[in-house]
């Protein structure tokens, strides 16, 4: 068998493993309350932007959350 | 979250960069959507290009796709990653100094484009034609951008990384690898040069970077978009994060294979064509999850869609991306693309996706944007909406257009007489398109229509605002929470 060829059949077995691996680690549940934080990484700064705005406005104080 | 949990770091947020890509993006959106009509125009009414060599379709059309892809959604990738890899990994930018080298750098990367392509200076390579210097320039740029956002990345306060960040940080490095490899070329003047690769091996490379191009720049990126834009105005976490993580796998080890497809029934070895079409299929599955995640993010919040256009830009943007990647593994099969191959079907399909799935998730998140950036509300609320009907309106006459002339071409070009002669000459599949030709252009003026409502509405809005160079970076929650 040419080395080439071995090489693109471990590689291909490899990229598997890997992706199935990358499956089941997702879908484990150590990693339910890591993915949730992650998530929420988009949205935790909402406060941030309405307190930009309100304090722009003088009415800091009203913030409703 | 109350306001004692929100404690600032003291650094504030690198905005202006931002907010100059951003305005570049409906810039750049105008003025390459205008060549594209003009373009379109020609196709229609051949006098449109009045005689002048600077203004034909051979050296206009590569100005067209390189003003929209990397002016348009260039610019519109820059800001918003920029402003998402600050925004969630709660730190200023890694180099502010080098992210402004990157705007002007693109900036002058666009003007030389604007240039040389209407002289008819071309590498002749689809998506890739600018020639060697700009390349070199290009490779700068690029490396800079990487810096500053891995630079970034590192320096981040939070422990995670968030899902946009990974799709953003893919579409770098790999844009950066695709660009190196299908630029190598021998330069005989400044102005020219010769392509590295030879016969089929440059068309394998050149389609390899051509489909890579559709996949990690106007895909990867603009997934990025989505991960961060559509949370973020529906206000609520994207609706599965482990989908989001299989989702970036998944593309990434797919993608990279499906580039064959563009070479069905050339000189490219059948098993090559074959992997790809095979490979072009499987991309359905990480297309469609990722196609289910964003939408499936609204998921008990649908009201939402009713009364926020920027919403409707979003999901109405990610729901053609599930129409365009559903279409392209079809048109990926070798049988149908005996059919669709080199007829409009294809130029359809391609802007189903540019105007549908890029151009609609980028106005949307520069929509969200803009008011960030200036402080401010946006002026008009009335005129997104209205921006978002004609958009609509007019990709839908644009690609039904396209699918109804190809289609037909496809059928003309194939049929043969009883003793084997061709049904009909190639002009007379040139004169039955003809009316889609101007069905087309329609929905060409409504979609540029739309852009120009949005430059007076981003316009008024930036009038009525200040800009934002004091936004403070909190903590982050969770750091604060514990």
């Amino acid at each position: 068998m040419k080395g080439s060829i071995l090489f693109q059949i471990i590689w291909t077995v490899v990229a598997f493993v890997f992706f199935i691996g990358v499956i089941v680690w997702a879908w484990s549940k150590r990693r339910k309350t890591d993915f949730e934080d992650a998530a929420n990484l988009a949205l935790d700064d909402d406060a941030i932007d309405k307190k930009e705005t309100l304090a722009h406005k003088g009415t800091g104080s009203k913030e409703k959350e | 979250m109350t306001d004692q949990t929100m404690i600032n770091t003291g650094e504030v947020y690198d905005y202006s960069v931002v907010r100059k890509f951003a305005i570049m993006t409906v810039v750049l959106g105008i003025v390459g959507m205008l060549v594209g009509l003009l373009i379109a125009s020609q196709l229609a009414w051949p006098v449109m290009n009045f005689d002048i060599p600077w203004l034909t379709f051979g050296r206009l059309r590569p100005l067209h796709t390189n003003s929209v892809i990397f002016g348009f959604g260039g610019c519109a990738l820059f800001a918003t990653s920029y402003y998402v890899v600050q925004r969630t990994c709660h730190t200023r930018l890694f180099s502010p100094a080098l992210a402004e080298f990157t705007f002007w750098g693109w900036m002058l990367i666009i003007v030389l484009a604007v240039i040389t392509l209407p002289m008819g200076y071309t590498t002749s390579k689809e998506y890739a034609e600018l020639e060697w210097p700009i390349d070199i320039l290009i490779t700068i740029v690029w490396v800079a951008y990487a810096v500053v956002f891995f630079g970034t990345i590192a320096k981040r306060r939070v422990k995670h990384i968030y899902v946009a960040n990974w799709f953003f940080g893919a579409f770098i490095l790999t844009i950066a690898l695709l660009h190196v490899v299908n630029s190598a070329e021998i330069p005989v003047s400044l102005t020219k040069s010769y392509s590295a690769y030879a016969g089929v091996q440059d068309a394998m490379v050149q389609w390899w970077y051509g489909h890579n191009a559709v996949g990690f720049f106007l895909t990867a990126g603009f997934l990025g978009i989505m991960y961060y834009f559509i949370p973020k105005q529906a206000g609520r976490p994207v609706y599965s994060y482990r989908l989001s993580v299989v989702h970036f796998w998944a593309l990434a080890f797919t993608y990279m294979w499906a580039g064959p497809h563009h070479l069905h029934y050339t000189a490219l070895p059948d098993w090559t064509q074959s992997l790809g079409m095979a490979f072009s299929l499987i991309l359905l599955a990480p297309s469609w999850g990722g196609m289910i995640n964003g939408i499936m993010t609204l998921s008990g919040a649908w009201y939402k869609l009713r009364d926020d256009p920027i919403l409707k830009f979003l999901i109405v943007s990610v729901s053609f991306y599930g129409m365009s990647t559903f279409e392209g593994p079809m048109m990926a099969i070798k049988t149908v693309n005996a059919l669709s191959h080199y007829t409009d079907w294809t130029i359809g399909h391609v802007h189903s996706g540019a105007l549908g799935w890029v151009a609609m998730v980028s106005i949307g998140a520069i929509y969200a944007l803009i008011p960030k950036l200036f402080n401010t509300e946006i002026y008009s609320k009335k005129l997104i909406e209205i921006h978002f009907w004609i958009a609509t309106l007019g990709i839908v006459l644009y690609i039904t257009a396209m699918w109804i002339a190809g289609i037909m071409e496809g059928l003309m070009w194939r049929a043969v007489n009883s003793d084997g002669t061709l049904t009909y000459s190639f002009v007379e599949s040139v004169q039955a398109v003809h009316p889609f030709y101007i069905v087309r252009f329609g929905g060409g003026v409504l979609f540029l229509s739309g852009m120009l409502i949005m430059a007076y509405n981003v316009f008024k809005t930036v009038a009525k605002g200040k800009a934002v160079n004091d936004a403070p970076v909190p903590m982050p929650a969770m750091a604060a929470a514990h």
